[in-house]
């Protein structure tokens, strides 16, 4: 049984706490009344407390018996000696001049112009006639006064809001305005609706206009005798202020003892009753000294390093003004918003001097704040490091005065569990091969997918952490690539102002390439500022392999103006300024690749002779000379270019490349200019046939020209191939490719068409002699022949007929 | 077959502690969880009773009871019926009465508020005294302001008056009766 017993202990005692952890409202008690804050000025003027609708439903639910007795039948509490029994409502009432039928605050109606009511009728109809409902509601709306002080005033005066057979006298002086204690009421202020208006105005107007009790020290008597003494009050709102014009008397100890009952022959009830019954009726006439108005939350979920600015929004509604931090009077004190009990919160943000300096407090913004007055607390939170789930209760704290009233304004936030992840989304900038000594620009894309949150330099909040990159292996090291975009060579900031978990953040960075050949390989790792260095993930570094090659152009021989049709043989001389060794086609080790020079953009060149063998055919690169260049040494290139049958002005642009690896910045550039090309010729000497040949006869004939014009020639043999035609000989004439009857078959000078006989020096160059030499065979047909013939370019140009011609007869 | 019995109780005794303890978390949980981040289902102010360990205890406001009255509402009016027949609408005269309520200086002026009693009519005679000085006296009518019984303003330029705690003295004469003296002080200056 002693089990059972015990059981039952601890399940009443965990049900008793329940109860109490729910909160019952404790009953009023006599020590619960403050003389000098009776009512809060904010309750006390509460207009909008009740609609008419309200104070309707308040009055028929507290008449007594549930409904008016109208006709009176009820028994009164007066004893009817004679009949044996309590008279009824309708026999006291006649008796004291208000017979029935009776009419409560549930059925009153009255004009509030002819003052016109439906006492001792109640069915009467009047036109313009309002409800008692409506009177309390107007005037209170009229004078700013919540008609639930006008409800309890009546009922403390005349107890007209329970009453069910009220009398005409409780009517005519229903709020006892103008009824002072020690002389009779004003006439003139009677009746219910006169009374109700007054009462208001009264109120409105001892708030606005007092002039008998004030704000701060008040001697108030307990009674109109004044024999029963008083005491100092210190009054602290204006509707206490208001109530002592209304009823000058505070309750003795004996009244508050006896809450709802009589004190002693010094008691006075008013204030007292009206108090009570506000308490009783409307709940209590003390407010928290504040209201919400509005706030700016935090979000549910504060990143790690995340700050958010939050406000709170408050209505000062005590009858003194608030003070900010700095700002304080002597003797008052500030102040601010607390979280309950001083408990800290995990997310103060204490870099901000919103806060007080501690995590439990934050400063008013205005520097102070009257009665009504709107008060805001702003400060940021900073997301802590670390998984949090905060509540921060809250509430306004008159700082070494006291905590006001929690009211339930409380944000909860949760901080996710720490996690410091992230990915490389891309790294460019950094090809996998560069050179050595190059400045680079990289560029780094990393998304955060972890639960902080990142900041700029510069853009970073006061309290927060900037994120940045940094070198790892080891952490912090000084980079010896660093070039521009860096913090100390160890640290490089992101590019955007804020990137949240999900998003993405930008780096950009320069690096120096080393001179040496090598690999580059740096790895990084991000960090919050001086709070935590996130882990390596393997994603962050930057890798190459430096190949250095560099060239110097030592000399060149490369003409500026060129004959055309001519051949030159040039050469270029350049300086291994790198550190690698440069190979030409027939010593390139397995793998390698050959050093050259190639033309711009590996076009062809118009200079290319490939006759040459330095010459790739591509007409686009030109092979080294000298076998093997090693860093330091000269590479020798020699080559030959040539000038075409045509006007130009070229340039000749040549870059030294690394086939198949690299073509390198230094280069040869030379302007070519060409002239228009001129053919023609002069006549020399000639060793000439006979005149008169025999049929089937031969004769060796000879003709020296000199080259009059600009341009180099070549015959059939010399020709270069990169000139596409251009052999120079002599073409029978008049007309042109004419073929002639003496061409000898046998004879090679002769082409077959037998209307051309080549030329038999290989070049002529301008001002130089041509020789022909040919074979003039007389034909089998007797007869005079004339043969004419001129100079042709082969391919090019025909040179005019300037009288050359052989006369032979046949005979 | 009595332990039996026994088992039966104790389970019955243990389901309905478990019953118990569990609706009273879920409660005390649903309780707690009311407040949200700062957004309030209602802008007018709530005491949140839950808290026990707020420093002012407090109780709602503008929580109208719209229960029945009860029996005692009635009891005053009641009785001053019952005694209607023996009623004496006058009030009774307390004696002349005068009593300082309040001393202040404002806008350069003096001001002493009196609570009068037993007359609506009359004189109200002011002496300002301290050590050193002159008495200073004024006299003013008793008027009935607003339904209360006072002295009229005495307004006594504080440029009369050196820095420092006056002595008040306010008599009250109505017809051929005087008031005992009501005293208080004035502070000028700081």
């Amino acid at each position: 049984m002693k089990q059972y017993i015990k059981l039952f202990t601890f399940t009443a005692v965990l049900v008793a706490s329940f109860a109490l952890f729910t909160g019952a409202s404790s009953a009023l008690t006599g020590t619960d009344f403050r003389p000098g804050r009776i009512i809060d000025d904010v309750i006390f003027t509460n207009k909008s407390s009740m609609s008419v609708a309200q104070i309707q439903q308040f009055l028929e639910s507290k008449v007594a018996g549930g409904s008016c007795d109208t006709s009176g039948t009820r028994p009164s509490t007066r004893w009817y000696t004679a009949a044996g029994r309590y008279y009824t409502h309708a026999e006291w009432g006649a008796l004291n001049a208000n017979p029935a039928p009776f009419v409560c605050l549930t059925t009153y109606k009255e004009n509030p112009t002819t003052k016109q009511t439906n006492l001792g009728n109640p069915t009467l109809v009047i036109a313009g006639a309002q409800t008692a409902a409506e009177i309390i509601y107007n005037a209170g709306q009229q004078y700013n006064i919540n008609p639930q002080t006008l409800l309890v005033l009546l009922q403390k005066e005349q107890s007209l809001i329970t009453d069910d057979w009220p009398w005409l006298d409780q009517y005519a002086k229903a709020t006892g305005a103008y009824c002072p204690d020690t002389a009779p009421c004003d006439a003139a202020q009677a009746g219910f609706g006169t009374q109700v208006r007054e009462a208001a105005r009264l109120f409105r107007y001892y708030m606005d206009t007092p002039w008998l009790y004030f704000v701060g020290n008040n001697y108030v008597l307990y009674n109109p005798n004044t024999a029963c003494g008083g005491t100092t009050v210190y009054i602290e709102n204006k509707a206490t202020e208001a109530l002592y014009h209304y009823t000058p008397y505070q309750p003795n100890a004996a009244a508050l003892s006896n809450l709802y009952g009589t004190g002693d022959g010094c008691s006075a009830y008013g204030n007292r009753n009206f108090w009570r019954m506000f308490n009783d009726w409307f709940g209590n006439t003390i407010g928290p000294g504040y209201s919400y108005v509005t706030a700016v939350n935090p979000p549910a979920i504060l990143y790690s390093n995340q700050i958010v600015v939050a406000s709170v929004s408050i209505r000062n509604d005590t009858s003194l003004p608030w003070y900010s931090d700095g700002n304080v009077p002597v003797g008052e004190h500030p102040t601010r918003l607390a979280m309950l009990n001083y408990k800290d919160s995990p997310l103060a943000n204490i870099a901000d001097p919103a806060w007080l300096g501690t995590r439990n407090q934050i400063k008013m913004k205005e520097s102070s704040v009257g009665p009504g007055g709107i008060a805001t607390f702003e400060a940021t939170f900073l997301g802590p490091l670390v998984g949090v789930r905060s509540r921060m209760e809250m509430t306004p704290v008159i700082d070494g005065v006291k905590f006001m009233p929690f009211i339930g304004m409380a944000w909860a936030v949760e901080t996710p569990t720490l996690l410091l992840n992230y990915q490389v989304t891309s790294i460019t900038g950094l090809e996998a091969r560069v050179n050595g000594d190059a400045e680079k620009q990289i560029t780094v894309l990393v998304k955060n997918i972890g639960t902080t949150y990142w900041y700029k330099d510069g853009a970073s909040p006061l309290g927060a952490q900037p994120l940045r990159m940094l070198t790892a292996e080891p952490f912090y090291h000084l980079s010896g690539l660093a070039t521009t975009g860096w913090l100390a060579k160890n640290q490089i900031p992101m590019q955007n102002n804020t990137v949240a978990p999900g998003e993405t953040a930008t780096f950009i960075f320069g690096i120096h390439t080393p001179t040496a050949n090598g690999f580059i390989n740096e790895k990084y790792s991000l960090v919050l500022d001086g709070k935590i260095v996130m882990p390596l993930n393997g994603q962050l570094q930057i890798s190459s392999e430096v190949i250095d090659y560099r060239a110097f152009l030592l000399t060149e021989n490369i003409p500026s103006n060129m004959i055309p049709g001519k051949q030159y043989t040039v050469s270029v001389s350049l300086r291994n300024d790198g550190s690698s060794t440069w190979y030409n086609e027939s010593n390139v080790p397995t793998g390698g690749h050959p050093f050259r020079l190639v033309a711009n953009s590996y076009a062809g060149s118009i200079f290319a002779d490939t006759s040459d063998p330095a010459w790739l055919n591509t007409q686009n690169q030109i092979k080294m000379k000298t076998a093997v260049v090693n860093p330091g040494e000269t590479a020798e290139f020699e080559f030959r270019i040539i000038a075409p049958y045509k006007r130009s002005f070229e340039n000749l642009a040549l870059r030294p490349v690394v086939d198949g690896l690299r073509v390198m910045d230094q280069s040869v550039s030379k302007i070519i200019s060409i002239p228009q090309p001129i053919f023609s010729y002069g006549f020399v000497d000639s060793v000439n046939p006979p005149s008169i040949m025999q049929p089937t006869t031969e004769s060796t004939a000879r003709v020296r020209l000199t080259n009059v014009g600009n341009t180099v020639w070549y015959n059939d043999t010399s020709r270069p191939t990169s000139l596409r035609y251009g052999a120079a000989r002599l073409i029978m004439a008049l007309p042109y490719y004419r073929n002639s009857a003496f061409a000898s078959s046998s004879d090679p000078a002769w082409l077959n068409t037998q209307n051309q006989i080549k030329m038999k020096t290989a070049v002529v160059n301008p001002g130089e002699t041509a020789e022909f030499e040919f074979i003039w065979k007389a034909p089998v047909n007797a007869g005079t022949y004339a043969d004419p013939f001129s100079v042709v370019i082969d391919g090019y140009v025909v040179i005019p007929f300037i009288g050359l011609q052989y006369n032979t007869r046949v005979q | 077959m009595k332990k039996n019995k026994q088992s039966t109780i104790k389970k019955t005794f243990l389901i309905f502690a478990c019953l118990m303890i569990t609706s009273g978390l879920i409660l005390a949980y649903l309780n707690r969880s009311r407040v949200k981040n700062l957004i309030f289902s209602d802008p007018v102010t709530k005491s949140n009773s839950d808290d026990t360990n707020l420093s002012d205890k407090v109780r709602e406001v503008n929580d109208v009871d719209y229960g029945p009255s009860s029996p005692t509402d009635n009891s005053q009016i009641n009785d001053q019926k019952n005694n209607a027949d023996q009623a004496n609408d006058k009030p009774v005269n307390a004696g002349l009465s005068a009593t300082i309520t309040n001393t202040r200086v404002v806008s350069s002026l003096a001001q002493v508020s009196v609570l009068i009693g037993g007359t609506t009519g009359g004189n109200c005679l002011l002496t300002l005294s301290k050590s050193g000085s002159s008495d200073i006296q004024k006299t003013v009518s008793v008027i009935v302001r607003n339904g209360i019984t006072t002295c009229e303003d005495f307004n006594i330029p504080i440029s009369s008056l050196s820095n420092g705690s006056w002595g008040v003295r306010v008599v009250l004469e109505s017809g051929q009766t005087k008031s005992k003296p009501a005293e208080g002080t004035l502070q000028v200056g700081s």
